[in-house]
């Protein structure tokens, strides 16, 4: 009986760690609908999610951690904590000038969660540079006055400024406040929420000074802010339509690593797969010989975002089977390759089934099947996924060799049980022989 | 006449290089003066180091207290940490028209004013003052910012003690 007991337990833990891995790529996928912005990685520069509740507020992404000037607390945040700063006491974040932060003539983007209280002042966001005509690189500030409004302002430092306003009167709330000046169009922009962005034509860049980053404060302690700061992020680039309408996410929000679900309504500012440098296609053929070295209008990239897709974001699910959409696998494949703490030889696994990551358009290229039917069965539906989650070898081995485990046990237990029925059968058979008159 | 163009060429830069250094009002003398009674701290690298020490001594004897350096000292020693000091004025004041400092503001979340952590500002100030305490990945430190108007102009200067050499600059102007 102990050596029954003794391979009940062995089979008991043998199905318990087949379950286990057969769970595991459901818990490391993000779930069937999560379409997200993962693009919004690229180009970043510096990233402040400011959860921390006193001193040193590190930067998540890059390498610019803030000092704490005259501690700044934190309150209730858009995601988690916020900085919390207390203008009559001078509260402010700051980093020392360098590459990352610097601006220059190049495009640039920083957004930022901010909540006011409505204070009758000028109120600084975010800062680098001084607030001399010599001094301002950029920043954003609220002003009470002649009305209230938030402005962004931009400066080379030879006398060309750029300004960008746009009234504001949302207090005691989150507003994403996002500014981004466009290099290559010469156009600063200043955008609250989802609002339409307002624009000015400034063909100067801002300059490249020595004075240091502020969140809260312009340079020498001018203008500190009262109120609460959440999320900053500053990106050497602008973000499409797309990536700014995830970080707003219907006023939910997108919290760093953009891994979220993305509000449905920013589908509709996906880029469909355009080509920009290649002629259009709607130029019909013409008789005229046309020099082979020219491209040709067919689209090398395959735009899968067709209008065709699905538009629901949820896959159907049905008791017996799931079916996963494209998109979703597509968003999948763009949280799992982003997601850093996936390391090689799986990240390289998955890089190389996407076909094509347009980091400027989000688009994505996956080669995958419309869609793809997945039994129930657990077993079988972990190492579907396994199999459709990008030819993650390594993982097939560990299912087939589990598998084969589980096998060789139901073996074994199927011998033990014929052994055991046939000393069953033998004690019946002296027990027949045994009766006096057989 | 070449060594004639030579030396021509040198007393211009000279004279250039004596002109940049008088491009600093000269009502900055006295201001640096009570910046460094005050502050306890002179800058080694300050052309006008030697006229801030003959005239610190004055205002020493005004000054009966301690100085910024010498109330962080014993504030650190006690806390742990830097104090924070807010702004002494609420308008800048100037060496033409001084202004008497608050020497009771204190921020809300620190209960310790300029005066209660023994420095002793003098009745009068031509420039007005604040210490930040800064706490970053290179260590703690606090930096003294003063500012001081010339000519309906503010002027301002920072004086980094700590790790974070980057604060520290001469007197600037403030041009909107």
């Amino acid at each position: 009986m102990d050596s029954l007991s003794t391979m009940r337990k062995i089979a008991l833990l043998g199905c318990a760690l087949l379950i286990t891995l057969a769970a595991l790529p459901l818990l490391a996928w993000a779930g069937p609908a999560a379409p997200s912005a993962t693009s919004l990685l690229t180009g970043l520069k510096a990233f402040w999610k400011l959860e921390e509740t006193s001193g040193i507020r590190y930067d998540i992404h890059g390498e610019n951690d803030l000092s704490d000037n005259n501690t700044v607390g934190y309150a209730a945040g858009k995601f988690g904590n916020a900085a919390q700063f207390t203008a009559a006491n001078v509260e402010y974040l700051s980093v020392a000038d360098n590459a990352d932060l610097s601006a220059g003539v190049d495009s640039f983007t920083f957004a930022s969660w901010v909540y006011l209280y409505g204070t009758e002042a000028f109120l600084t966001i975010v800062d680098k540079g001084g607030y001399s005509d010599m001094g301002t690189e950029y920043y954003t500030e609220y002003r009470h006055s002649p009305y209230p409004l938030i402005l962004f302002t931009m400066a080379d430092g030879s006398g060309h400024y750029s300004y960008v306003m746009v009234p504001f009167s949302t207090y005691n709330e989150w507003v994403l406040i996002t500014a981004w000046y466009d290099a290559d169009n010469d156009v600063a922009y200043l955008r609250i929420n989802d609002q339409t962005p307002i624009t000015n034509t400034y063909t100067y860049g801002s300059q490249d000074t020595s004075e240091p980053f502020n969140i809260g404060v312009i340079t020498d302690g001018y203008f500190p802010l009262d109120g609460r700061v959440d999320s900053v992020g500053f990106w050497k680039r602008t973000l499409t339509s797309y990536e700014q309408c995830a970080l707003y996410n219907g006023g939910d929000g997108l919290d760093y690593p953009f891994i979220g679900s993305v509000d449905p309504a920013c589908d509709e500012l996906l880029p469909t797969a355009t080509p920009t440098n290649t002629p259009t296609p709607s130029n019909t053929p013409t008789l005229t010989p046309v020099p082979s070295t020219t491209p040709t209008p067919t689209l090398t990239a395959t735009p899968t975002r067709t209008p065709t897709a699905t538009p629901t974001r949820t896959p159907t699910i049905d008791p017996t089977r799931i079916i996963f959409p494209t998109v979703a696998f597509e968003q999948a494949g763009a949280q799992f390759c982003n997601n850093t703490e996936f390391a090689d030889p799986l990240r390289s696994t998955l890089l190389n089934v996407i076909e094509g990551i347009d980091s400027v358009n989000t688009a994505i290229t996956v080669t995958m099947p419309s869609s793809v039917t997945i039994t129930s069965n657990p077993f079988s539906m972990a190492r579907g996924m396994a199999v459709l989650l990008s030819d993650v070898t390594w993982l097939q081995i560990i299912f087939d060799f589990f598998l084969f485990a589980a096998g060789l046990i139901i073996v074994l237990m199927a011998i033990r049980f014929i052994v055991s029925m046939w000393g069953v059968v033998q004690r019946v058979i002296e027990i027949i022989k045994a009766i006096p008159f057989v | 006449m070449r060594k004639l163009s030579l030396f021509i060429l040198v007393t211009l830069l000279v004279a250039g290089l004596a002109k940049a250094e008088d491009d600093l009002p000269p009502e900055l003398n006295r201001v640096n003066a009570q910046l460094v009674a005050i502050t306890g701290i002179d800058d080694p690298e300050d052309d006008q180091g030697e006229q801030d020490s003959l005239n610190s001594a004055a205002w020493s004897v005004a000054s009966q207290g301690l100085t910024v350096d010498e109330a962080q000292a014993a504030f650190v020693a006690e806390t742990g940490h830097y104090w924070q000091g807010l702004p002494t004025h609420t308008s800048v004041p100037s060496v033409d028209e001084p202004l008497a400092p608050d020497p009771t503001r204190h921020p809300t979340d620190q209960p310790e004013s300029w005066a209660s952590v023994g420095i002793a500002l003098p009745t009068t100030m031509v420039l007005s003052l604040r210490v930040d305490a800064y706490n970053g990945t290179s260590g703690a430190g606090y930096a003294i910012v003063a500012k001081t108007m010339i000519d309906e102009v503010e002027w301002i200067r920072v004086i980094n003690i700590g790790p974070e050499t980057w604060r520290e600059h001469n007197w600037t102007p403030y041009q909107p």
